[in-house]
């Protein structure tokens, strides 16, 4: 693998699940494993500028890891610890690249990665607990701004964090991987966890939207290694169509000055036909089957975007279906928006208001909500209530491109 | 004699690659077409989609995904004219070595003889 035209600091960020899912593996304890990672990184980046970029960054990222955890092991804890590593803990450098893959591909779960989400998606704690610690422990998000995305203050997600740390930790199978009743009652929350990841990345910070892409892209690995561990199972279908059809769009959804362009304004020319085409394939096969999930229909509204050419000739009335079934099965203040905001593109712009009105009282700090209220109220010509929405909107976007287009909404009406 | 080279490579890792990744696995796909195409000797193309859109027939029975669970998936063919194994081991050799490769010899081949004539063209996602 070509790295070397790569900056240090994406190797690294792109390395970090497979490498802390295959530390976990050797020690057993996500404390040991995050130490491990860290130190691996900060020689990495002391090593790497002066010699050369190794062929495979995770191989070395791994073996170095592993070698500073035993150091840190056998000096910290009595020596009777080291039993807890596998026999094999002491294979050479060059052996290590060379079988690293072999490894991750003879395990059970076919990869480190996915079975560390199966184990942060123990039943034993909350759903909260589990997405934290995917997003802290896998993605290595920081703590402010997993607190951030769930409208909390640090310190109780860091707390947070520790209590799942712990009561896994505590768990009397330990560690070990869950049989296949377990992980089938797993699947619904994994599939949750890989679909927040990919939004991490798809939604997430513009100042880091490279390395967002890369989270993306490694979301759509472990939505396909999920498919292939469950291949029947019309969810996974689901999820891998969803995320091919988000990512599809990626390079009409930016602009060059890296903010983020709406759907409807979208250069659709830019989608990317690979995969919209296999995505398509996979729903077609999902649906057949007939059992019906949140991720298929989600798909399925992306599909019907993928295949529209522009916003006038979607077909709205089947996005709007499907955003009805969508609010039974999976009710979200977040999708009722996106369906009063299909229903306002439709052109039912009553009907849209009478749909919006009530997320009030879920989603007034969120900045979309009164975007969508501004527009409603714009076309019903309440210009005073349009300004209204207009400013809780200003107040409440942190993109700097986004304020200066809601400052000349307001100077237009 | 008429081999196949058949490719296998573990799909999902495939979707990690950056695009000057991608862009020198392709450029060694077209060299390799490139190559064969003087004399004629290449014969088929066939880039296969995610096995994530396989649907299977066990014993009429319809499955979702791939025949087999296998660590590395079958992503596409060659099919080309060589003077014998040696021939066919040192031509694939431009192939991206990351992939697994299986070189069969060809028993029986019918249609798509594209030999002389503009060869379908291998485009990578």
């Amino acid at each position: 693998m070509q790295a070397s035209h790569r900056p240090l600091s994406d190797i690294l960020s792109t390395a970090r699940p497979i490498v802390i899912a295959a530390l976990f593996r050797y020690f057993n304890n996500m404390d040991d494993a995050e130490d491990a990672y860290q130190e691996a990184c900060l020689r990495a980046l002391k090593n790497w500028p002066t010699k050369t970029v190794p062929d495979n960054p995770v191989a070395w990222l791994v073996f170095v890891g592993r070698n500073v955890g035993i150091d840190q092991i056998r000096k910290t804890k009595n020596t009777t610890s080291y039993a807890i590593l596998p026999e094999n803990a002491n294979i050479s450098v060059d052996e290590s690249e060379i079988n690293l893959h072999n490894q991750i591909e003879i395990h059970p779960y076919h990869d480190d990665v996915l079975r560390l989400l199966f184990i942060c998606c123990h039943p034993s704690i909350s759903f909260e607990q589990q997405v934290a610690l995917c997003l802290r422990i896998i993605i290595g998000m920081p703590v402010e701004e997993i607190a951030a995305a769930f409208l909390s203050k640090p310190a109780s997600i860091a707390q947070r964090i520790n209590r799942a740390k712990a009561s896994i930790a505590k768990l009397a199978q330990s560690y070990e991987a869950p049989n296949a009743a377990e992980r089938q009652a797993r699947i619904a929350q994994v599939r949750t966890a890989i679909y927040l990841l990919f939004n991490q990345g798809y939604a997430g910070n513009h100042a880091k939207q490279h390395i967002n892409f890369l989270e993306c892209r490694e979301a759509i690995r472990l939505a396909r290694l999920l498919l292939q561990l469950a291949p029947n199972d019309t969810e996974n279908m689901g999820l891998l169509a969803l995320c091919l059809f988000q990512n599809s769009r990626h390079k009409a959804r930016i602009d060059a000055h890296q903010a983020i362009i709406m759907l409807k304004d979208q250069n659709r020319k830019l989608w990317d036909k690979a995969q919209i085409v296999e995505a398509l394939q996979i729903i077609e096969k999902a649906l057949r089957k007939g059992s019906v999930g949140s991720f298929q229909i989600q798909a399925s509204i992306a599909a019907t975007h993928a295949q529209s050419i522009d916003e006038a000739s979607t077909n709205w009335s089947e996005i709007i279906e499907l955003y009805k079934i969508l609010s039974q099965i999976a009710p979200s203040p977040i999708i009722s928006l996106n369906h009063a905001a299909a229903v306002f593109t439709s052109g039912q712009i009553n009907q849209a208001l009478k749909l919006a009105l009530p997320l009030k009282t879920t989603l007034n700090d969120y900045p979309y909500y009164h975007g969508l209220m501004a527009e409603i109220y714009t076309v019903l010509k309440n210009i005073p209530k349009a300004k209204n929405h207009l400013e809780s909107a200003l107040k409440l976007t942190k993109n700097a491109t986004q304020a200066i287009l809601i400052r000349e909404k307001i100077d237009q009406l | 004699m008429l081999y196949s080279v058949l490719i296998y490579e573990f799909e999902a890792s495939a979707s990690l690659l950056s695009d000057a990744e991608n862009k020198l696995n392709l450029d060694a796909h077209h060299h390799f077409q490139a190559e064969l195409k003087q004399g004629d000797r290449l014969k088929q193309v066939v880039r296969l989609m995610p096995t994530s859109t396989a649907t299977s027939l066990k014993k009429s029975t319809i499955i979702d995904g791939p025949f087999a669970d296998t660590k590395e998936q079958f992503v596409g063919f060659y099919v080309f004219e060589a003077d014998d194994l040696d021939d066919a081991l040192s031509l694939i050799k431009i192939l991206p070595n990351h992939a697994t490769l299986e070189v069969r010899p060809i028993m029986y081949y019918e249609g798509g003889d594209i030999a002389g004539k503009s060869p379908t063209i291998i485009r990578h996602p």
